[in-house]
């Protein structure tokens, strides 16, 4: 047991070691873009989130096999409880029958966001996929540029050697702002808004902008206009403030104590502790913003 | 003026931090004023009182971790090479910028000490409605962080976007830049401080309100929503304004 206890704290010093490590190269970096049609994706980002989303499938799928009644295992009570929790908060907020349908919607962003915030945690550095070898004469182990004429797939055109495909470090996708952005359009404008569309027709939404009704509902349109935008701007910028400021405050922590010490302590609170209030409340919000306008009467 | 752009960051730093300080502070202690009450009225509650006491301080601390983020962030500019160092209206921006999250950390601190003791007082007064309080309490906690993460966007946008664009300026325009990228920063952040409390004040009674009358739920919500949201209008305002003035940095 001491044994076990002792080799268990070590790797996780190491662990802890190497990502502060990971922090110190790879977070302030702009990644990578992709450009397609003018737009610039970030490959980083993308990547990343469709690691997060494979580990919440694989482990929803490996921990929801085999489930009975009689003798439910530790993932199928694990997964219950989450399931059962989300289901009271949806069917307060929304209403017992219609509260249902957003289940999915709601468990599933929570699990997501939640992910995210967790996996900068996980020590992994960047690393590259089908590099093409290096042009290395003189043995040195670094590429010799006199030496080396333009390859052909030098895609980025910068003159350089492609490294092939970047396997990027394990950082939090949520900390890159298009996230956060695109999970509050697709929550609050497509669900919210067109939920509100579906229930109360299109008549209804419309008259929703002229909120307290009369001649001061007239009044009050710019001013719903604004604060429907602001709805998306305040929960978006939440989420990645914060956990923007976790990822900086951490590397110029490890930065000061120069990467030999880490900052446990810090990993504790902005990781775990801030990432999961902070994906609880983004997922508190979207769903009171959708119960604005789905809530049964 | 030789480096007056590196000096005004370092200086924005120490407003961002030292001001962004003060509200927090403030509401991470009243949050353990409404827990020791709590306590002391219901002692068999106290573990459930300390976990919602922790999460009450950890959106206390929200306010100033945006302060400490933009405090950062200027202190790496001011040791940094910048582009234009003699710009009097970068050296505004940066000034601005930990300004505006300075000042406006300070409201969103106090409010969340307010939603905080009132809160776990009610959770003490009724353990049965504990779920309901703390929902009533995550939604005010979120929304009276609101402004302070409106004067954060505008701190991140004076200082990247607003911050680097006076590389051509003549004498004339750098002066009225400068006074612009000023006024955005102290508009957006004084106007941040009152919603913030007022937010606060009205979900701090919808939490009472949900553990005194449990039969008025919905009612209590509705008019908190209403309530909150008209309050915070003012704050939208004030980034409207801010928004407006960066505008005129586009051309």
């Amino acid at each position: 047991m001491k044994r076990l206890l002792r080799n268990s704290s070590l790797a996780l010093v190491a662990m802890l070691t190497a990502s502060s490590y990971a922090f110190a190269e790879g977070a302030l970096d702009a990644p990578m873009p992709i450009e397609i049609h003018g737009w610039f994706f970030s490959h980083d980002t993308i990547v990343m989130c469709g690691v997060v989303a494979f580990v919440i499938t694989a482990l929803c799928w490996l921990g929801s096999r085999g489930l009975s009644k009689e003798k439910p295992g530790k993932a199928q009570v694990l997964l219950e409880m989450i399931v059962t929790a989300f289901d009271d908060l949806v069917k307060q907020s929304i209403g017992p029958t219609r509260g249902r349908k957003y289940l999915p919607y709601i468990g599933t962003l929570f699990l997501f966001v939640w992910t995210c915030n967790m996996i900068g945690m996980v020590p992994i550095e960047h690393s590259y996929i089908g590099a093409e070898p290096y042009h290395d004469f003189n043995h040195n182990g670094s590429f010799d540029p006199g030496e080396w004429d333009q390859p052909k797939d030098d895609l980025n055109k910068n003159g350089m050697h492609d490294p092939g495909f970047r396997v990027p470090a394990f950082e939090e996708p949520t900390a890159n702002l298009n996230v956060p952005l695109g999970l509050a359009l697709l929550f609050v404008l497509f669900i919210g808004h067109g939920s509100e569309i579906r229930i109360h027709g299109l008549w209804g939404y419309i008259k929703s902008y002229f909120s307290p009704e009369g001649m001061i509902g007239i009044c009050m349109f710019p001013l719903n206009v604004v604060g429907k935008i602001a709805e998306i701007v305040s929960i978006s910028f939440r989420l990645f403030g914060n956990i923007f400021g976790g990822v900086v405050i951490i590397t110029v922590v490890s930065g000061l104590l120069s990467y030999i010490l880490v900052p446990i302590g810090l990993f504790g609170f902005f990781g775990v502790f801030v990432g999961t209030v902070q994906a609880f409340v983004f997922t508190m919000l979207a769903l009171t913003y959708i119960s604005m306008g789905a809530a049964e009467e | 003026m030789k480096d007056i752009a590196n000096m005004a960051a370092f200086l924005g730093a120490g407003f961002a931090v030292g001001l962004g300080a003060i509200g927090s502070g403030w509401g991470i202690g009243n949050a353990v004023v409404g827990a020791a009450r709590g306590m002391a009225k219901q002692p068999s509650r106290n573990f459930a009182l300390f976990r919602s006491m922790l999460i009450n301080q950890a959106f206390g601390s929200n306010a100033s971790i945006f302060a400490l983020v933009i405090g950062i962030l200027l202190w790496l500019k001011g040791g940094s090479k910048l582009d234009a160092p003699d710009s009097l209206a970068q050296a505004a921006a940066y000034l601005s910028a930990g300004l505006s999250i300075g000042i406006g950390a300070l409201g969103s601190g106090i409010g969340s000490g307010l939603v905080a003791q009132d809160s776990l007082e009610a959770i003490a007064r009724c353990p049965k409605a504990e779920s309901r309080v703390s929902l009533m309490m995550f939604i005010a906690q979120a929304w009276c962080q609101t402004p302070c993460v409106f004067a954060f966007v505008v701190s991140i946008l004076l200082m990247y976007v607003v911050g680097n664009n006076f590389n051509v300026l003549t004498d004339e325009q750098n002066i009225v830049a400068a006074g612009r990228a000023l006024g955005m920063g102290i508009c957006m952040g004084a106007g941040a401080i009152g919603p913030a409390i007022g937010i606060a004040f009205v979900g701090a009674k919808a939490c009472q309100g949900a553990t005194n009358s449990p039969e008025h739920l919905q009612n209590i919500r509705n008019s908190f929503f209403v309530g909150a949201a008209v309050s915070e209008s003012t704050t939208v305002y004030a980034l409207v304004i801010s928004l407006l003035m960066m505008g005129g940095f586009a051309d």
